[in-house]
């Protein structure tokens, strides 16, 4: 088997069974990684010794017939804005150039107790803030399907790493898609589990009340098995939620026939690219032939989500980055010597890069005075509005199906000069982080271009088994997920 | 394509006429609607001077560009979001939080912490030996 084309879930049992050495997976991902970062930019940083050193051990362990975790041997890629001891975590950010944290994020522990070995970091846009990948002080990632086009963000480097085989498994945060979309533009599986069932102890805070950390795969089932590894209450965050963590993978039965989804057509009616829409409609029809039955939702206020979630997020942002000061950690103006207040002020300026200083000062606009209940707390009704149409809709149905994104992957440099622009993209991912709902995105087909476009599916609060369910008889059905980019 | 949010550089009127209005559009009532949504709008338009002050509120020093810039992108946006002011949210409660109702006090005992060089280890400027971090003068100067 061609190790670079396999899943996570054949790497582990071919590495269990002997047939594949950890170290040779690990030194095959590292080449691969080394051959295409040069066009690709989806790494920030990569640790071959630390790897190896990992895989060297896993392979020690299966000799001397020790148990291996169930990802044992895997190579996986974290987006630049989860903490690894020792390794740098720059968040893409100047202010964060030459940070070292001297702690393991939550889901870091858990994935190198499954035996997964990290190879590095990816690029992504500045603190997560971005649906391009194009807000990086490092440059923006490109899309391994057409080098001229965004790979999606925030976690465009780590979306891009997994469809360029550089690695089977990545790990992306999702705070209003970020997941999501770059999966959809990348061409692979992109999962955000519902809020509160992945730690975010050691993930960079963005907006506290919509971060939440998932996989991307090249399968629904390496999806899942990832899940069941990361997820879990933790007393290090204590919006972790104390729901059981079931075996995902093993409820992927392939079984639709008692599974009812909610289809939002209005919603879906404007403003979405004819060839999105068409494959939207394939899908569906995918899943009906499978034996799912269709069933119109109406979802009145998701018409609102872009200004309610652009609303809420930077008023979280302008609080959450007020920490980055010059002070306890990272980049410090020299410019400024003569007074505290002047040294924030500069260092600000020429750590952060445009688009977080703009939703730093959109997000401190909403919450001043004079604003904050014409803005912020409207918005946080509306969000209460939002929850509702969807906790109806699940009364009715056990998912509910949206494209991931309006319009295939755009050019690089197409939307820079205009964020509103930007941010309307994001209409069809920002609910399920304002409402906490688990939402995946799988392979929906291809453009006439030949781009990637994503086909969404949300389901009930911690629900992942009927969500990942649906998604593995979608991808049974199909065959979008078995093509790879020719790079 | 984004064709039913045209960019952003149409007059002001037509601006908001575009955005994801809840009024269906193309009728004579809408349009006299949001003429009167546009001309009694509850938050004035950003000038130079807000973006000032609220870059003061962030710490941040701008530059003479980036005020110009943030003036009109931030004008732009703030514009768009208006369009959540016209939904009627009597009593309707705000969702900070989607799972505020969990329990999430600890006991209240010691556990190890980072030890204090390591955690100082990031400081620009730090003085481990005192356990203090050195920063420029903070009253006067």
């Amino acid at each position: 088997m061609n190790v670079l084309d396999a899943t996570a879930t054949s790497i582990r049992s071919a590495i269990a069974a002997g047939r594949l050495s950890a170290t040779d997976v690990c030194r095959a991902a590292l080449d691969r990684i080394t051959s295409v970062n040069g066009s690709l930019n989806a790494f920030n940083f990569v640790d071959a010794d630390r790897a190896l050193g990992r895989a060297g051990e896993i392979d020690r362990r299966r000799a001397a017939g020790d148990a291996l975790g169930p990802l044992a041997g895997v190579p996986i890629a974290l987006k630049d804005n989860m903490d690894v001891r020792g390794m740098r975590t720059t968040a893409s950010s100047r202010i964060l150039e030459n940070f070292v944290p001297p702690y393991d994020a939550t889901v870091v522990r858990r994935l190198e107790s499954a035996g997964a070995i990290i190879v590095g970091k990816t690029n992504c846009d500045e603190f997560a803030m971005g649906s391009s990948n194009e807000n990086s002080a490092f440059g923006p990632v490109r899309n391994p399907w057409a080098l001229d086009r965004i790979p999606g963000g925030s976690s465009g480097g780590s979306a891009a790493a997994v469809a360029a085989r550089c690695v089977p498994l990545a790990l992306g945060s999702d705070t209003g898609g970020s997941i999501r979309q770059p999966a959809a533009c990348c061409g692979v599986v992109g999962l955000k589990p519902s809020y509160g069932r992945v730690s975010r102890y050691g993930l960079l805070a963005f907006a506290s009340s919509l971060d939440q950390i998932g996989p991307f795969a090249r399968s629904v089932a390496d999806a899942a098995a990832t899940l069941s590894v990361l997820a879990g209450a933790d007393p290090c965050d204590a919006t972790t939620a104390n729901e059981p963590v079931p075996d995902f993978a093993a409820a992927l039965t392939g079984t639709v026939n008692d599974i009812r989804i909610g289809v939002p057509r209005e919603f879906v009616s404007e403003g979405v690219d004819d060839q999105v829409r068409c494959a939207y409609d394939t899908a569906l029809d995918t899943l009906r032939r499978a034996g799912a039955t269709l069933v119109d939702i109406d979802l009145p206020h998701a018409k609102y989500a872009v200004p309610v979630y652009y609303l809420v997020c930077t008023a979280e942002a302008s609080s959450n980055l007020a920490r980055y000061d010059g002070v306890k950690y990272g980049y410090r103006s020299t410019a400024a010597k003569d007074s505290l207040k002047e040294m924030y002020s500069r260092t600000r300026d020429e750590g952060f890069g445009p688009e977080v200083k703009r939703r730093i000062m959109l997000g401190t606009y909403v919450l001043s005075a004079g604003y904050y209940d014409a803005f912020y707390l409207k918005a946080l009704q509306v969000r209460t509005l939002l929850r509702r149409d969807y906790d109806q809709a699940f009364e009715r149905v056990d998912v509910v199906a949206m494209p991931t994104t309006p319009t295939p992957p755009f050019k690089l440099g197409e939307k820079t000069s205009d964020p509103l622009q930007m941010y309307l993209g994001d209409i069809f991912t920002v609910s399920a982080n304002l409402a906490g709902l688990p939402g995946i995105s799988v392979p929906g087909g291809f453009s006439n271009d030949g781009l990637p476009i994503g086909f969404q599916l949300m389901g009930r609060m911690f629900d992942e088994t009927t969500l990942l369910r649906v998604a593995d008889a979608h991808e049974r059905s199909t065959e979008w997920h078995k093509r790879a980019p020719s790079l | 394509m984004q064709n039913a949010h045209p960019a952003s550089t149409a007059a002001p009127v037509v601006k908001v006429v575009a955005t994801f209005t809840p009024i269906a559009p193309a009728t004579w009532r809408s349009h006299f609607e949001l003429c009167i949504l546009h001309y009694h709008r509850e938050v004035p338009s950003l000038t130079i001077a807000d973006v000032e002050r609220i870059a003061a509120l962030a710490q941040l020093e701008l530059t003479d560009e980036e005020k110009h810039l943030f003036t009109r992108q931030l004008a732009d946006i703030l514009e768009y979001a208006e369009q959540v002011q016209a939904i009627d949210t009597s009593g309707v409660p705000a969702t900070a939080h989607v799972n505020s109702l969990q329990r999430t006090e600890r006991d209240d005992e010691p556990r190890p912490s980072l030890p204090t060089d390591e955690a100082m280890a990031n400081a620009p400027d730090a003085a481990p030996e005192a356990g203090l971090f050195r920063v420029p003068r903070v009253i006067g100067g």
